[in-house]
């Protein structure tokens, strides 16, 4: 199916935060409770559609050990988009942040977009990270922020959409020469006819109406 | 590419006294053939060089003639039941388990690892790939049982080799020796009117565990993981000696080897291959350097009409990702595909990976 954009997503975080079972959520719309580790990186793909335009967005899950931190660095070229996932009932999860941050920093574009997704909203009563904090961290280092729970969905369309909003509002301003493939930017054909895309197409991936 | 096929081609000349020795590869291929025949049951003719041949011919110089192996043909129920841990027997399981047989028991009575190390250890045994417990003679209600075994010897081992550790993969290594071993003691306690033995089948898997992380993949789950990069950079050079146009294709689909093949390695192809595939390619692994890498280029030849006809970035990497990837457009498992590949894959000549890994090593 032709896009107008294909942007490229990590998603990054402490084993167990439930990277896998939002990538799952949001490309199958189903909850796994018990997901397989992921070892080195799976994969994932789905089209939504921002401002009349179908955006493919390829999800790149990688593994949270500590020890798959080296070969996790070297994902993080050419990604347009991360998500930098915690688990709100496990504080360690939340205090991992800075050091993913400085990873996602130095091995990554420049203008490469973070979303902050604390994880789990669904183990209210288990809550060990506020709201607060997960804001105040988002703002601290100019992410975009959001709780999610991968087991209800709550949130989780709007996490990876609001994303995908925030790159292209950047392509809009002019921020990515979008020729240059390591923004994680790609061109479709799509894209080159201006004014003519087709917003009902409608194929084996579900596409989004826009929600934000 | 011209220059990496410059200084490679020395050690292809066929006068190349690394390459005089036509057996170098006899005992793996043998090992090989061995179980593909167990696994096929079937009364082919002894195995040829044939498919190897092809493939080398192929390559610029000329290819390296591999005398034929002579191959033991099992006869009998007896070989036929050991055959599903054959692999074990050869990678030298049982004698060090018999020979340091105080060593397990020891690692488990010994203070426990960081409690770190156990938290996610429990964590990840719920997590790991649940396929690997369902097991012809491993009924369901035993699974927590398995786990409990599974816990023990994955802790042992980050007893043995704190620097390491626990790292995520070991568990898919282990379990599948654990169920391997337990399904022949099961068999032989059942004939006996016996229960499961499990501590035979818990120290073999120990020991295999010991074994792939010192013997098949050394360093590849040390801090920093040097060891799995060197070998996706090993494999890189392999296939663009032997199929660049596949290689290529992978390129431009922004498939790069190093998306993918680090997961092979470290679940030592668990997930990758189909579960018949198993075995046989374990016993592939057995006793030989840069093994891994042959069958990690088996795998990729074996999917090579796949991947070529494969045209985005999802479809290639679907294909190399699980072991479903290797089922055919008919969704029909590519019988004997693999064994095929990784046939021509040995048919790199030993030497030529190794004088392509010191090249590696030196990069």
């Amino acid at each position: 199916m032709s896009y107008a954009y294909l942007f490229k997503y990590i998603i990054i975080g402490d084993t167990g935060v439930g990277k896998s079972c939002l990538l799952l959520q949001f490309t199958d719309k189903r909850f796994q409770q018990v997901h397989d580790l992921t070892i080195g990186v799976e994969f994932g793909a789905r089209m939504i559609t921002i401002d009349n335009k179908q955006i493919k967005l390829q999800i790149w899950d990688t593994a949270g050990q500590e020890s798959f931190r080296s070969i996790t660095r070297s994902y993080y070229r050419g990604a347009a988009g991360a998500l930098l996932v915690y688990d709100i009932t496990r504080r360690e999860t939340f205090n991992h942040l800075t050091s993913w941050l400085d990873d996602a920093r130095q091995h990554s574009n420049s203008n490469m977009t973070i979303m902050l997704i604390g994880n789990k909203t669904d183990l209210e009563h288990r809550r060990a990270v506020s709201f607060e904090e997960g804001q105040q961290f988002a703002n601290e280092h100019g992410l975009i922020f959001l709780e999610t729970s991968a087991k209800t969905a709550a949130n989780v369309e709007e996490a990876f959409i609001n994303t995908a909003r925030r790159i292209y509002e950047k392509i809009q301003q002019g921020v990515f020469d979008v020729s240059n493939e390591s923004f994680g930017i790609k061109v479709g054909m799509a894209a080159q006819q201006t004014g003519s895309v087709n917003v009902s197409i409608q194929g084996q991936q579900r596409s989004s109406s826009g929600c934000c | 590419m011209a220059k990496h096929s410059s200084t490679l081609r020395p050690a292809m000349e066929p006068q190349s006294p690394a390459l005089s020795t036509p057996g170098l590869s006899t005992a793996f291929n043998r090992a090989f053939a061995l179980n593909w025949r167990m696994e096929m049951a079937a009364d082919d003719p002894p195995e040829e060089a044939k498919p190897a041949a092809a493939v080398v011919a192929a390559v610029d110089p000329p290819p390296v003639a591999l005398a034929p192996v002579p191959v033991p043909v099992p006869v009998g129920p007896a070989e036929m039941r050991h055959a599903c841990n054959h692999w074990l027997a050869l990678a030298g399981v049982d004698e060090e388990r018999q020979l340091q047989q105080s060593l397990y028991a020891n690692l488990c009575a010994a203070p426990p690892p960081p409690s770190d190390v156990i938290s996610q250890v429990e964590v990840d045994l719920t997590r790991t790939d649940l396929r690997l417990y369902e097991c012809e003679h491993d009924p369901p209600e035993q699974a927590p049982e398995r786990r409990m075994a599974l816990r023990r010897v994955l802790l042992a081992f980050a007893r043995l080799d704190p620097s390491t550790g626990y790292v995520q993969g070991m568990g898919d290594i282990a379990a599948r020796a654990l169920l391997s071993s337990a399904a022949l003691d099961g068999m032989h306690a059942r004939a006996n009117g016996g229960g499961l033995i499990t501590e035979r089948a818990e120290a073999a898997a120990f020991w295999w565990l010991r074994h792939v992380t010192q013997s098949l993949l050394p360093g590849f789950f040390a801090p920093g993981m040097a060891a799995v990069w060197e070998e996706v950079r090993l494999l890189r050079r392999a296939l663009m000696l032997l199929q660049p146009h596949l290689l290529a294709h992978l390129d431009e689909l922004g498939c790069e080897l190093a998306c993918v093949a680090p997961s092979w390695y470290l679940t030592l192809f668990q997930r990758i291959l189909p579960r018949s595939e198993c075995g046989p390619a374990l016993t592939s692994l057995a006793g030989r350097k840069l093994a891994t890498t042959h069958l990690a280029l088996g795998v990729l030849l074996s999917r090579e009409h796949k991947l070529l006809a494969a045209r985005s970035f999802e479809a290639v990497t679907q294909a190399l990702c699980s072991a479903s990837g290797a089922e055919d457009a008919q969704r029909r498992v590519a019988a004997g595909a693999l064994r095929a590949a990784h046939e021509a894959a040995l048919a790199i000549p030993l030497a030529l990976l190794k004088d392509l890994s010191d090249s590696v090593s030196d990069a």
